[in-house]
């Protein structure tokens, strides 16, 4: 026992260090080092920015006025005047209904395919990176097919008028309806891989003994999918929703390859708005101004979509 | 329906992996009402087992009889077999009621009726505070319980439990068999617990399923399977700390017959005729169990005799109120249990005497038990 009762002298405990080994041990400056070089790196692409368009917002300025510095503040008026365009409110509406519409159809599809793929079949494995394929594309490329598919005289209308003869041929990008449904199809066709991709993954990853539980406490396919899969799966969708959503919101490279937000502007999206105030219109304060509410759109919506998440956690 | 037909009956199951054997051959009969234990190391087809019987595997070959139905290839959700999951299975994002609520919910029970057998479940396992807590939020013993409580909601013909303890500390551990142990004389309901535990197999279970490599080892009362271990994994799987063995040779020598090891001896005359008939070969081990070996001193005071066996202490292990003296006999170390007082220390060098009447014989070539 005496052995244990032991201890080395006072002296011999205190060990010599370095002042740059006492710095770097300190453990809040070690800290600070690692997360350094990442930090300035998001003030400079992130912040920044922000800041400058921040400030382009509230203030009343076109490029052709010369030295932006100099531009009056206006403070909230372009804030305002966004509020009461009628065009902006269109281009908004146009935006949520191409989001809603083509994510719900690629979520649709994609769980019905990653449901389907859960069992086994011959070729599945090709059947999966092929599914995968449209993904890898550029949107631009994706954009330029579907307007080649669907020019007057491009293969669908070809095969209209195979099947049900010459008059079938429909002027696609001419009925601001059909313009529509074509942009939906093309992001469609883009990313429901992506929700498929998500989707069979988090299958994947479930765990097998509640499905197993469930089944010898006498469930059905249904049952088992409504009240156990689809459960335990809400996390992984809400993720696939979010990700897709917000990526949808911001659609611009397809419609402006394909329909130019025409015929009119039945088909401009909130992006393309606000690239052609920028760009073709020059006022870029009433854009700046415009992109600011978006944003802060955006973001309350992505707050209230994934709180769920975060009780899930808990 | 006769009474004597079994609840369960197993004929001739064997499952393949992919072309590995996990189950092979295995026979079984259970009564309505009884406590079957499947204990086994892990990956020897007990839990396998249990799974073909609630119908989440698919037997390679064999039969499955449920009060004398064939069903093979009834799916799971027409047996109504209760399985209770290693970690529960519960669904971790649903409230207990709605766990609880589950398997009547699907047959299509009214709301009424459900609230009513719901509630009196809760209250018999003590579920009534937690009845609106979701189920990932709940302690380990109060995810048992919803998971026995469901899985009886449903009535079920048998219950499976899947080494339902295994997650849980030692200590808890404990108290929850009791509890199993207690709720099963309650319901008086059949049930097939998988363990690798043998504490826990001889505690629960009326019979007890030996298991090995698939195949089926032993199946008797917990008592049996101590004292008559019919395999050589059985005697060396059941014990604490495991039996000894010491390979021998039998000899005969004019109307005595002996096992031989060295210079070591021990006559088993009036096991002859037994040992003549079973054995082929002459190849026997001597399995011992560590309680059975005592100091000659100690030996001679109760009246035992026998071959003295010279040892020297190598290592002595004190436990709680006994310690485990390893014992060098020659080259080989075998195992001795003593009392806490005694004063035996490495190196030490005695005689010992194996229990005559407690000494297990085995066929060196078939491993089995020689009775």
């Amino acid at each position: 026992m005496a052995d244990l009762v032991h201890k080395p002298s006072q002296a011999n405990a205190t060990i010599r260090v370095s002042r740059l080994a006492r710095i770097i041990n300190k453990e809040t400056n070690f800290q600070i080092a690692l997360v350094a070089p990442l930090q300035l790196l998001l003030w400079f692409l992130l912040i920044v920015p922000t800041i400058v368009v921040l400030y382009l917002s509230i203030i009343a300025w076109q490029p052709i006025l010369g030295d932006w510095t100099k531009a009056p503040i206006v403070w909230l008026k372009n804030y305002g005047d966004v509020l009461s365009d009628r065009v902006f409110w269109a281009a908004l509406g146009r935006t949520v209904a191409v989001v809603t519409i083509a994510v719900s159809l690629e979520f649709i599809i994609g769980l019905g395919l990653a449901l389907l793929f859960r069992g086994d079949f011959l070729a599945k494995r090709i059947l999966t990176s092929v599914i995968l394929y449209p993904m890898m594309l550029p949107w631009v490329v994706v954009g330029f097919t579907f307007y080649l598919l669907f020019l007057p005289q491009g293969p669908v209308n070809y095969l209209l008028r195979q099947a049900l003869g010459p008059g079938a041929a429909v002027s696609w990008f001419k009925e601001p309806l059909l313009a529509f449904s074509t942009i939906v199809l093309a992001d469609v066709w883009q990313w429901m891989p992506f929700m498929f991709l998500i989707l069979y993954s988090g299958l994947g990853a479930l765990p097998r003994e509640p499905v197993e539980a469930a089944m010898t406490l006498g469930a059905n396919r249904w049952h088992i999918f409504r009240h156990v899969i689809l459960p335990m799966l809400k996390p992984i969708i809400i993720i696939a929703l979010v990700i897709r959503a917000l990526e949808a919101f911001k659609i611009f490279d397809l419609i402006f390859i394909m329909t130019d937000g025409g015929p009119g502007t039945s088909t401009e999206s909130i992006s393309l708005y606000i690239y052609r105030l920028s760009f073709e219109y020059q006022r870029l304060s009433y854009a700046a101004a415009m992109a600011v509410l978006i944003l802060l759109l955006v973001t309350v919506i992505t707050r209230i979509a994934i709180r769920p998440l975060e009780y899930h956690q808990e | 329906m006769s009474e004597e037909r079994p609840l369960i009956l197993l004929r001739g199951l064997r499952k393949e992996f992919n072309g590995l054997v996990a189950v092979e051959g295995l026979d079984l009969e259970i009564k309505e009402g009884e406590f079957i234990c499947f204990l086994g190391p892990s990956g020897c087809g007990k839990t396998t087992t249990l799974r073909m019987i609630a119908g989440l595997e698919t037997p390679t070959a064999g039969d499955i009889f449920l009060r004398g139905k064939r069903i093979n290839d009834l799916p799971p959700q027409q047996r109504q077999v209760g399985f209770v999951f290693q970690n529960y299975a519960l669904f971790w994002h649903a409230t207990v009621y709605d766990n609880l609520a589950f398997g009547l919910r699907v047959r299509e029970v009214s709301k009424e009726e459900i609230d009513r057998r719901v509630r009196e479940t809760a209250a018999r396992f003590e579920l009534e505070p937690l009845l609106e807590t979701r189920a990932s939020r709940l302690s380990l013993s109060a995810m048992q319980r919803v998971a026995l409580g469901r899985t009886l909601l449903t009535e079920p013909n048998v219950l499976l439990l899947d080494e339902p303890l295994n997650n849980i500390r030692p200590g808890l551990r404990e108290v929850m068999r009791a509890e199993l142990k207690r709720l099963q004389q309650q319901l008086g309901r059949t049930m097939i617990y998988v363990t690798h535990d043998q504490e826990e197999a001889m505690t629960l279970g009326d019979r007890i399923l030996v298991m090995n490599m698939g195949r089926a080892e032993q199946l008797a009362s917990p008592r049996q399977i101590y004292h008559r271990p019919e395999t050589l994994f059985v005697a060396g799987f059941i014990g604490r700390p495991p039996m000894n063995f010491l390979e021998t040779q039998y000899r005969v020598e004019g109307d005595r017959a002996f096992l031989e090891r060295g210079n070591l001896r021990w006559e088993v005359s009036e096991k002859r005729s037994i040992i003549e008939e079973k054995v082929k070969g002459n190849r026997i081990v001597l399995g011992i169990r560590p309680e059975h070996i005592l100091p000659v001193a100690e030996a001679r005071e109760k009246g035992l005799t026998g071959q003295a066996v010279p040892v020297t202490v190598d290592l002595v292990q004190p436990l709680a109120r006994k310690k485990i003296v390893d014992l060098k006999v020659g080259d080989k170390v075998i195992k001795m249990l003593v009392p806490g007082t005694s004063s035996l220390a490495k190196g030490e060098e005695l005689e010992v005497i194996f229990d005559p009447r407690k000494m297990h014989l085995f066929d060196q070539k078939t491993e089995r038990a020689i009775v």
